[in-house]
């Protein structure tokens, strides 16, 4: 299985908001891919580099930047229906 | 009809001038296929630079909408964004609407944490009523014991110890029911000139080497306050002055009849009074001023720059001022300049 790369882009990447967000993008990442990726954080206001190379505009925005062309979702990521079903297609097309 | 009058709208040109900021998304390819006017000027791109870059999924369910943050060079806003699959020019795209909410958000927060506070302030207000009955009860019992016991005898000291004590206790609970607003507060008329002359009168006998000038610009009306927490309010600000320059400098009060026959915008402030009259005092004291981080927490409960135990306060003078002056419906403002001095302006509202 080849391994995934991904960067979860946010503002104030320490809130308590975002942790949670963490937590819950790990969670669902974990059931869907298993140990086969890696998540990276990126705080925009503190990176804003990384942001500017992925052309990040809104955040929470996560990126799947390997294998493969980078692949940006953006909005509620506990609406996990929707979520789950992108991750499933990031597989078929990768995996 | 008639064939002249234009129709309605046009869809293309309504999106293109909508306020909101409007990104079309290819549902295949997630990239950006059309921007309208305000996305260009919120984003900061041209339309070359934008078309064709890829936007993302949007994780949005129709019909909802999510707040987000939008980040650029120069500005950092909150939006309120939707997404709505949609047909344009034949082609599957999702609608991305992103409405600045920067400033509602902003006054919701506020909102909340007036009611939060307003809460604290009616626990805080009962507390302090129910401490003092409590109080009252210790005081009162322990001073009969009082006449029970010799004075020359060990039980007495510790019987002094206790009373000293719980009187300290009722002193604490009573400033903190002047800053509280929910507490009982009833108002006498008085003289602001004579008020703050008996006030002046204390301070510049207990020290001498502090000079304080009272100067009354125009003819001043009567003015109806609590006696007690006024007098309390103005003491600590004076007291507070004489601590910015070591107990050795110039005050001087300045006392103003004002009328707004309209709203009255402070300058160099964010103040707006109300129409109406106000008595304004001002407090200019040459001592060591403050920074601007320092004056932003000087009304904040114990705050103080001065050496914690020092004796000379823990931090409640400004911010029982400060209560104090609210619960006349006035406003406090500060301006300092390091090494300068400190102006405290209160606005005072009365009737006519």
């Amino acid at each position: 299985m080849k391994e995934y790369s991904f960067a979860l882009f946010v503002v104030n990447a320490y809130s308590i908001q975002n942790r949670n967000l963490v937590k819950y993008i790990k969670e669902l990442l974990d059931s869907e891919l298993g140990d086969f990726y890696t998540l990276k954080i990126v705080d925009i206001l503190t990176d804003p580099e990384d942001s500017k190379k992925c052309g990040i505009v809104v955040v929470p925005t996560l990126a799947k930047c390997s294998p493969g062309r980078v692949e940006k979702m953006f909005g509620n990521f506990t609406n996990s229906a929707v979520f789950r079903k992108i991750i499933k297609r990031i597989h078929d097309v990768n995996g | 009809m008639d064939s002249n009058i234009p129709p309605l709208f046009n869809f293309e040109t309504m999106v293109d001038e909508n306020q909101d900021t409007i990104i079309l998304i290819d549902s295949e390819t997630y990239d950006i296929i059309y921007a309208n006017k305000t996305a260009l000027i919120t984003l900061n791109k041209s339309w070359d630079d934008l078309i064709g870059t890829s936007f993302g999924v949007p994780i949005i369910p129709e019909n909802d909408s999510f707040d987000m943050h939008l980040v650029t060079a120069t500005k950092e806003i909150i939006v309120e964004t939707r997404a709505q699959l949609m047909h344009w020019h034949s082609t599957s795209a999702y609608m991305v609407t992103m409405r600045d909410v920067t400033q509602q958000r902003a006054t919701r927060h506020k909102l909340r944490d007036w009611k939060r506070l307003q809460f604290l302030d009616i626990m805080s207000g009962g507390l302090c009523h129910d401490f003092n009955n409590i109080l009252t009860g210790i005081t009162g019992n322990v001073g009969l014991l009082d006449l029970y016991i010799d004075e020359d005898t060990e039980p007495y000291k510790y019987i002094k110890g206790i009373l000293e004590s719980a009187n300290e206790a009722k002193n604490l609970i009573s400033k903190f029911s002047m800053i509280s607003y929910s507490s009982r507060f009833s108002t006498v008329n008085i003289g602001i000139k004579d008020f703050i002359d008996s006030i002046v009168h204390v301070y510049r006998k207990e020290f001498p080497e502090v000079h304080i000038t009272v100067k009354v610009v125009n003819e001043l009306a009567n003015i109806c306050v609590n006696r007690n927490s006024m007098c309390t309010a103005l003491k600590n600000i004076i007291r507070n002055s004489m601590d910015a320059m070591y107990e050795r400098g110039e005050i001087l009060i300045t006392l103003e009849a004002l009328h707004f026959p309209d709203e009255f915008k402070v300058p160099d402030s964010t103040l707006v009074l109300d129409s109406g009259s106000y008595l304004k005092l001002t407090f200019e004291d040459d001592g060591c001023g403050m920074t601007k981080e320092v004056m932003s927490n000087a009304l904040d409960p114990y705050f103080s720059t001065k050496q914690r135990n020092s004796k000379r306060g823990m931090g409640l003078g400004l911010t029982i001022s400060y209560g104090v002056i609210k619960k006349h419906h006035g406003h406090i403002l500060l301006e300092s300049k390091e090494d300068i001095g400190t102006s405290l302006i209160i606005y005072l509202p009365y009737k006519d």
